[in-house]
């Protein structure tokens, strides 16, 4: 008996050192103080691709285990693949927090990895969200299952020297001044005439025209057109609908004005005037034009221009219970207090995913560079039928997800290199609809 | 007498079998055991996310992806641009691994230098080969491909859309993994070339055979076997393409890159459809064998140690 507790306590003492070298060679984990206090522990993992991102995650969490010393204590786990790492591991031995892409929160929820945050977060914290990542958040029961820190902006940035220089005076600065899909097109034509290399726009052609890209940068061409990807789980007749279908033939038109970026700086090279990217280059753009740049909705297919929106989240495993519930929800607070937020889009330049945080930001206050971004946000269409009196459009909350942004992907990559479009929506959307019916509408 | 043989034989037996224990235990935990599953989730509705558990399909996956009219059509054409790939490839990364191993056989100084040189890009991962190639590739003006057609042809090629081309795309893949590929074969020719005894040479040369004589008529019978498993190896290399097109086309344009082996990974990986993903693998599988059974049929292999 004496020599098993022994043994107990020596393998106690030997995984309690591992765990200290582990955290320590790994570089990931933020070390832990003496354990020897009650705190309740919670483990974290965190989405952690991009340098300010990783530094913000182990800020906040070393922040989070200063402020509750004693009571509680987070562990940090840096996850490249986030998507990967989620899907194959089973929701037992999920983490009690993580962060995950946005878009597949309907997946998580279906498959029983994410928790109800209903009740547990306090609605001042929800109510205080951008309506737009809320929509994003909130599963098709009418429940919130995430929190976000922060929100994407997408739309076009523009030289104002080159369009002037191209005689184009009607640059539109707020959303419900978009050009029209037909000006937009003289607008590329004008550019491109003054242009050496004879090109107009960067689309981003190099972050690659197949499933991916597409499913954020693209889906508001459907949605400019009056539509949805999937309009109460159908596809067909939404996707494949004949204004969706003459919205994109005219996007396949712009071809011969798009530089393909390969060396991904056709706009601050000034090989083109015009760039239909998101808030992530604006450092970039803003280094390399100054006060040169402009920043524009993007155009308008029929139904007002729409955008996109929605970004990384942070949300609760499922079975995740009793104390380390209470940690866990504890620890949301933490990170959606201001300090936190702007801690962290300060670093990846980001939309501020509260509405005090975006308020206390230089670039997406109101008369800041970035205003747009707020303004579009502030106007998300959520899940109804996109019109005119909204701007942006959540990636579609459905366990489909992933099916729906491969085929629509593939559908614009077959488009963009000259193929059918009516044939290629209507194809993308069976499957669509295919992977409903065999999951009995999820 | 015949009792000792035979005991002596059993104990040969048996150490045969420890030693191939290793390898035989990592090919049933790697091989036999995950296609034994893979046939079995076929025959399944099942994919990771699932919450009520996999439905008996029957042979459902297999109707759809073989012979359902929407479906269907992308797995032939992702088959035949495996077939077409590796017609392409095969030939030429055979012949241009014997021209380069012939080419680098003397013994001039520094040839270490040009064997490590060709054999490089084996040795740099595909993804990195691929993100360097997307740069050369890309349609513009700009990209070195384009740049260097135009320089040479006085302006008069105009700038190819290497990935984008329906026409072009596969090729372009092709282009890529034979120079990516290449030192892999031309290394294993290499030895096959240093195993042909010199007096063979010296034989030909005292009955006046000229150089492209003695290639024809002593180099390449004496690199008969090695020839065969390149062309094998070659073969079921080409028919794996995945990672080239994962970066570079994700199958496009117009499905002009889709492969067999991009389309399990996807089905499996990106939409978490297992069940489709293991039919996929099934099928493929099969056609791997056949054509592989086919090759040693027709290349019989020369077991005689001369």
């Amino acid at each position: 008996m004496k020599l098993r507790k022994v043994i107990r306590l020596k393998l106690k003492q030997i995984s309690a050192v591992a765990g200290a070298i582990a955290a320590l060679t790994l570089g990931l984990g933020v070390v832990a103080p003496a354990q020897a206090s009650g705190a309740q522990e919670i483990t974290v993992w965190a989405m952690c691709s991009e340098a300010g991102e990783i530094a913000a995650a182990r800020e906040q969490v070393a922040g989070f285990n200063g402020y509750y010393e004693g009571d509680y204590h987070a562990t940090l786990s840096c996850k490249a693949d986030m998507g990967t790492a989620i899907k194959s591991t089973s929701a037992d031995a999920l983490p009690s927090v993580f962060e995950f892409d946005g878009e597949n929160l309907a997946a998580y929820v279906y498959a029983q990895k994410l928790k109800q945050l209903d009740g547990l977060v306090p609605a001042s914290v929800f109510n205080n969200e951008l309506v737009s990542i809320r929509a994003e958040g909130t599963y098709k029961d009418g429940h919130s299952y995430s929190v976000s820190q922060y929100d994407s902006g997408l739309g076009l940035y523009g030289s104002k020297k080159k369009l002037a220089a191209a005689g184009i005076k009607d640059v539109p600065t707020t959303w419900s001044k978009a050009w029209t899909s037909s000006r937009f097109t003289q607008v590329l034509a004008a550019l491109a005439a003054k242009a050496p290399g004879k090109k107009a726009i960067d689309i981003k052609e190099n972050y690659g025209m197949g499933p991916g890209w597409p499913g954020y940068a693209f889906t508001p061409i459907v949605n400019s057109a009056g539509f949805q990807l999937v309009t109460n789980g159908k596809a067909v007749g939404s996707l494949d609908n004949a204004k969706v279908v003459s919205a994109f033939k005219t996007f396949a038109s712009w071809k011969k004005y798009v530089d393909p970026s390969a060396d991904d700086k056709a706009f601050e090279n000034g090989r083109v005037g015009l760039a239909w990217v998101g808030h992530w280059q604006y450092p970039a753009f803003s280094k390399a034009l100054g006060k040169d740049l402009v920043v524009l909705p993007l155009p308008n297919f029929g139904a007002g221009t729409k955008s996109g929106q929605g970004s990384h989240s942070w949300g609760i495993s499922k079975n995740t219970a009793g104390s380390e519930l209470a940690a866990a929800n504890v620890f949301l607070q933490y990170i959606m207090q201001d300090k936190w937020i702007l801690n962290v889009t300060d670093q990846n330049g980001a939309v501020p995913a509260t509405k005090t945080a975006l308020n206390k930001s230089v670039n997406y206050r109101k008369g800041g560079a970035l205003q747009l971004y707020g303004d579009q946000l502030a106007a998300s269409c959520g899940t109804a039928k996109p019109t005119t009196k909204c701007v942006t459009v959540p990636r579609t909350i459905s366990a489909a997800w992933p099916v729906i942004n491969t085929a629509f992907g593939t559908a614009v990559q077959t488009i963009w290199n000259g193929g059918n479009a009516q044939t290629a929506l209507h194809t993308a959307a069976l499957t669509i609809d295919q992977d409903y019916a065999d999951h009995n509408g999820y | 007498m015949a009792k000792t043989k035979k005991s002596k034989f059993g104990q040969d037996n048996l150490a045969g079998l420890l030693m191939s224990l290793p390898g035989l235990i990592l090919l049933t935990l790697f091989v036999i055991v995950p296609f034994v599953t893979a046939i079995y989730l076929s025959f399944f509705n099942v994919d990771f996310n699932m919450v009520e558990g996999p439905q008996f399909w029957g042979l459902e996956q297999y109707r759809r992806i073989l012979v359902d009219p929407i479906t269907s059509p992308v797995f032939y054409k992702a088959l035949m641009n495996n077939l077409t790939f590796a017609l392409i490839v095969v030939p030429a990364q055979t012949g241009l691994a014997v021209l380069l191993a012939v080419m680098l056989n003397t013994k001039l100084k520094g040839i270490a230098f040009f064997r490590t040189f060709f054999f490089m890009p084996v040795v740099f991962p595909m993804s990195l080969v691929a993100i360097i190639w997307a740069l050369m590739f890309s349609r513009d003006s700009l990209g070195m491909l384009n740049g260097l057609l135009n320089l040479f042809s006085f302006g008069y090629i105009q700038p190819i859309d290497w990935l984008g081309d329906p026409n072009i795309a596969l090729l372009s893949i092709a282009l890529l993994s034979v120079w990516a590929g290449v030192g892999f074969q031309m290394v294993i020719v290499l030895a096959g070339l240093q195993e042909i005894p010199v007096e063979l040479y010296e034989a030909a040369s005292l009955d006046r055979a000229n150089r492209w004589q003695r290639f024809w008529n002593v180099t390449i019978p004496g690199l008969r076997n090695t020839l065969i498993f390149v062309v094998i190896i070659t073969t079921i290399f080409s028919l794996r393409l995945f990672d080239q097109v994962f970066i570079l086309t994700k199958g496009g344009p117009i499905d002009a890159t889709q492969t067999v082996m991009f389309q399990a990974v996807t089905s499996a990986f990106v939409e978490g459809n297992v069940g489709r993903a293991s039919a996929i693998t099934v099928i493929f599988v099969l056609i791997i064998i056949a054509i592989t059974l086919l090759q040693r049929l027709v290349l019989r292999q020369n077991r005689e140690v001369k």
